[in-house]
């Protein structure tokens, strides 16, 4: 494109038509032209700054350490910090609007309980003594008639810290009450179903995101990684820089396909369906890595016709071994597989009377469903595009998946994992360099754990009482019919229920009046807050000390860079004050410097040399092995040692398609609803944090829903136009904008507004919310609605 | 001798992904008031942000981040009356807030839209100056624009945009340098500049956003 003035000019007008949006100053003021002359003094005459460690740890995971800048005892910049490794130091611009964000207008300053009904916005300001003996006594007399687990701790991902977040107090608090703890059923199908084929020790796993530099084809697939996991971008770029390929998967265009040498537009939830059509061309061409596949996977393991269960030695002689049976070349029968020198991976055979395949034989079978002709049906990816695809990831190696959570918002999301993880390992591209099917994932937060760095066991469980550890949708399960049992009160830090999770209108007109009382703590009036009985005024994360976990190699420390404002408080010191007046005060009356010894006070990091006092010098540490590179061994954490893309304990033995149960073109409800409901992440954005952040609103002002043009024009929608988005759950009124690049038959509506951002209504009331026991996720993109002109 | 400096910056739109990080940090850095911007990201392709131009899936889309292009030759100095905006002998193009007058022939006469007027009285969340200690307040009714974070390259610093940039696709040094980085890159990279038909000379620069593909 070329580019002219004119498009200077236009652009620049259009800027200025968003700022207008939001009122910024006030008519009145901007004539009459000031006089000619004026002095401007410095900022900062005479003035003490110091700089302090910081960590920037919302849900993006990219958790950047932050260079504090303190001036006359106001916070007044955060800036890009240094990492012991700096390839992974970096900053972005929500880490930038930190200090808007401490002194906010809107910041909740004092406890305040409703004096109304509930979400009328009536409050009355008072003091902390009595917000601490209402909820005392409120929980206790709840306690009393429903037992401990009756109230529920619900945090989300608000902030990681250890002390402060979403694992921190709350759960160390929540184990010593005896409550409920919610966690998880969200970005969990993936995980799932990639831990269902590789093993554990995490279900969160992948090369460190520093290793992207080494792959030759990397395939963004469902991941939104320029918005939403901005800073992992540079190694992509350097990757590119350095003669690799990108290759994005995605049904929107989002910035990353735009930078890619191929964009796959594939049809929203026939991601395993891809998948499986590229295995089909991989193993039809033999492209696949037959020795790895032989040696580090189930292939060549025979599998019983009849149980559908791997044929054991015990099966076929007596008294035999429970080892895994391969059909060995040589002798022409079947033996343990780690007494075969020349195993089959293909064929069908018949030992002792049962009828067996390989797994491998099956899975090709199984591929053989997935024809490019017969996936171009479902996936709506032309056949060509989908054997070039097939043919670069097996060819052009090492190479790396990075996949998003766009694929594992469906009610089978975990079976797409389960594909995912599969290609890697028919293709061998897993466990060296380049090669992972899990690009950007490995990180401290969900490595340190099985690694045993910290004492999160003295931390979090000082005694042996423990919470009721509950998924998120069986919580609600709970306050709805009381099973598995009562839940009658809520305690929410770090989260914001209504805008994260699916069916608001349920959440809010059935389950909350089940909840006998409800405390939100937090820094800002959320849409959950304005539901509570009670709020409390948090901290935030600068104004008390911590320590934090990030999905890149490092720990952070959190150092309090200024003192608490108005009358907030950290989660920390709020269950300090709950846990004395509730009777177990002696596990929570020390300082969090004390805390952080404690969690820093493992063997593990006395053999790196890792202290506090280190800490503070350095701000951060490398936590995980350089370079971090899971599976390089070639062993898998699996009942077989192997990678189980056949696995025997599941009821889908291998991975398959199964289509979304309502975003699919011929599901019941696509007649009335026919377009699918995508909530991708925006940059502006962390979930729903940052949603008034006027730097961020200046760029990205009100909420829209994107429709390609042809499916607003059938409607009779035009750009700008406000609409009504709805189902029979629920309905949201915004404006639409119209995109090219939105597919037909979707829209897109950026999850994290706020209810009173939005015309009326929101989008979480439309959103699907069945549970599937199988992976218990929330399928946000399986949903379908309608939109029409208002 | 050696030859003066002459500072210059170069973006590389291959690696730009339009975060917007540019513009938050110049808003951070020097404290700028809400409802202007000295940095801004284009987005070329729809016509609103981050959208692309084309019909579904035949699409195309790049960014470009845009603040004063400090030109060699600034259309800006010569139409100020007072001699309010003026040229550093290091090629920096400031303006000094004492001396404008606001008459905006400036913004006038860019011919890139980077210029931007205080029309009311600042507004800033939080109230107090943020950002750099060494960046001057500036009172309603002056002109405002990127000053190449003068305050940060007088110690030696990179500006606060290229620093902050999570694509590291920024970068800054001096172009009278053949060795500069900056320098190199323009040569090796196919650096160009925006309107060079007007003869304004920018000493930013621009790599291109292209892709290879498959073919």
């Amino acid at each position: 494109m070329k580019v002219t003035r004119r498009h200077f000019l236009a652009l620049a007008a259009s800027a200025a038509t968003v700022a207008a949006a939001v009122p910024i100053f006030d008519e009145a003021n901007a004539f009459p032209i000031p006089p000619a002359t004026f002095q401007t003094s410095p900022l900062v005459q005479q003035s003490t700054e110091k700089i302090v460690h910081g960590a920037c740890a919302p849900n993006c995971w990219s958790g950047c350490k932050l260079l504090v800048h303190v001036r006359d005892g106001k916070l007044v910049a955060t800036e890009r910090g240094p990492l012991p490794d700096s390839r992974y130091d970096r900053i972005c611009l929500r880490g930038l609007t930190h200090v808007e964000r401490v002194y906010h207008p809107d910041r909740l300053k004092y406890p305040m309980k409703r004096v109304g009904p509930r979400g009328e916005g009536k409050w009355e300001r008072i003091s902390w003594d009595e917000a601490i003996n209402t909820i005392a006594s409120k929980f206790t007399e709840i306690k009393e008639k429903y037992g401990s687990s009756a109230v529920a701790f619900l945090p989300q991902s608000g902030y990681y810290g250890y002390l402060n977040g979403c694992y921190g107090s709350i759960l160390r608090f929540a184990n010593l009450f005896g409550g409920t703890f919610g966690e998880g059923a969200l970005d969990s199908a993936m995980p799932l179903g990639m831990l269902q084929v590789l093993g554990g020790p995490s279900s969160r796993q992948g090369n460190e995101a520093a290793d992207l530099v080494n792959a030759r084809l990397i395939i963004l697939w469902g991941s939104n990684i320029t918005e939403s996991n901005l800073q992992n971008w540079h190694f992509v770029a350097d990757a590119l820089d350095d003669g690799a390929k990108l290759v994005t998967v995605d049904p929107r265009y989002t910035i990353a396909a735009s930078k890619s040498d191929l964009w796959v537009p594939v049809r929203p939830g026939s991601d395993a369906a891809l998948a499986l059509s590229m295995m089909n061309v991989i193993i039809e061409e033999s492209l696949h890595d037959a020795a790895f596949v032989l040696n580090r996977t189930v292939g060549p393991f025979l599998v019983r016709g009849d149980t559908q269960l791997f044929l054991r030695e015990k099966d076929v002689k007596e008294n035999g071994s429970n080892k895994y049976m391969v059909w060995d070349g040589s002798a022409n029968a079947a033996v343990p597989f780690d007494a075969s020198g020349s195993s089959a991976l293909t064929g069908s055979y018949t030992v002792a009377g049962i009828q067996c395949k390989t797994a491998f034989q099956l899975l090709w079978d199984s591929a053989k469903q997935y024809s490019p002709e017969n996936a171009a049906k479902i996936t709506d990816v032309k056949p060509e595009t989908i054997r070039l695809l097939a043919r670069e990831y097996a060819n052009r190696k090492p190479a790396t998946i990075y996949w998003g959570f766009g694929v594992d918002r469906y009610y089978h999301g975990e079976l797409t994992g389960r594909a995912i993880a599969t290609l890697a390992a028919l293709t061998g591209n897993i466990g060296k360099p380049g090669a992972t099917p899990w690009g950007g994932f490995g990180g401290a937060t969900f490595i340190s754990s099985p690694l045993n760095l910290f004492q999160t066991g003295a931390w979090l469980y000082p005694t042996k009482s423990r919470a009721s550890q509950l998924n998120n949708l069986v919580v609600f399960d709970a306050i709805e019919k009381g099973e598995p049992h009562p839940i009658k009160a809520a305690y929410m830090a770090n989260s914001n229920y209504l805008t994260t999770f699916p069916n608001r209108n349920k959440i809010v007109n059935e389950l909350f009046p089940k909840l006998e009382y409800i405390v939100v703590a937090d820094f800002s009036m959320t849409d959950t807050a304005e539901q509570a009985d009670m709020v409390l005024p948090t901290t935030t994360w600068f104004e008390s000390d911590d320590i934090v976990p990030t999905m890149h190699p490092h720990v952070l420390l959190q150092q309090r860079a200024i003192e608490p404002l108005y009358e907030c408080k950290s989660d920390l010191a709020i269950f300090s004050l709950l846990a004395a007046k509730l009777g177990f005060g002696e596990y929570f009356n020390q300082q969090p410097e004390d805390y952080i010894r404690l969690i820093l006070d493992s063997q593990k990091l006395r053999d790196m040399g890792v202290t506090y006092e280190t800490l503070k010098r350095d701000g951060a540490f490398r936590a995980i092995p350089a370079p971090y590179i899971p599976f390089a061994d070639g062993k898998f954490n699996t009942p077989s040692g192997r990678i189980e893309f056949y696995n025997e304990s599941l009821g889908e033995k291998m991975p398959v398609f199964l289509p979304p149960i309502e975003a699919w073109p011929d599901s019941p409800l696509a007649k009335k609803y026919p377009l699918v409901c995508s909530q991708g992440r925006k940059k502006f954005g962390v979930q729903s944090q940052y949603f008034n952040i006027q730097w961020l609103r200046e760029i990205d002002s009100f909420p829209f829903v994107d429709m390609n043009p042809s499916d607003a024009k059938s409607r009779g929608i035009a750009d700008g136009d406000v609409v009504e988005v709805f189902n029979d759950r629920g309905s949201v009124r915004l404006k639409a904008r119209l995109s090219n690049g939105l597919r037909p038959g979707m829209i897109n509506i950026s999850k994290g507004w706020a209810r009173k951002q939005m015309i009326a209504g929101t989008l979480q009331e439309l959103i699907f919310d069945y549970k599937n026991p199988d992976n218990m996720n929330c399928a946000f993109f399986d949903t379908m609605v309608e939109v029409k002109k208002v | 001798m050696a030859m003066a400096k002459r500072y210059g910056m170069v973006i590389d739109l291959g690696r730009c992904v339009g975060c917007q990080t540019c513009a938050v940090q110049c808003k951070l850095e020097n404290n700028v008031p809400l409802g202007l911007a000295w940095n801004r990201v284009l987005t070329m392709g729809g016509s609103h942000l981050d959208t692309p131009k084309g019909t579904y899936p035949a699409l195309s889309m790049y960014h470009v981040p845009l603040a004063c292009q400090q030109c060699e030759n600034p259309a800006c100095v010569k139409v100020c009356p007072v001699g309010a905006t003026f040229q550093r002998p290091d090629g920096i193009v400031l303006v000094d807030w004492d001396l404008c007058i606001g008459c905006r022939y400036c913004i006038a006469a860019c011919p890139y839209g980077a210029r931007v007027f205080n029309w009311g009285d600042p507004k800033h969340i939080p109230d107090f100056p943020v950002g750099s200690p060494d960046v001057p307040t500036r009172p309603r009714g002056v002109v405002e624009k990127c000053t190449f974070c003068v305050h940060r390259v007088d110690k030696g610093l990179e500006p606060a945009c290229v620093a902050s940039c999570p694509a590291r696709a920024r970068f800054f040094g001096d172009l009278n340098d053949p060795e500069s980085q900056v320098s190199k890159l323009i040569m090796e990279k196919g650096g160009y500049q925006l309107l060079p038909e007007i003869g304004t000379d920018p000493r930013v620069y621009y790599l291109p956003a292209r892709r290879k593909g498959y073919t």
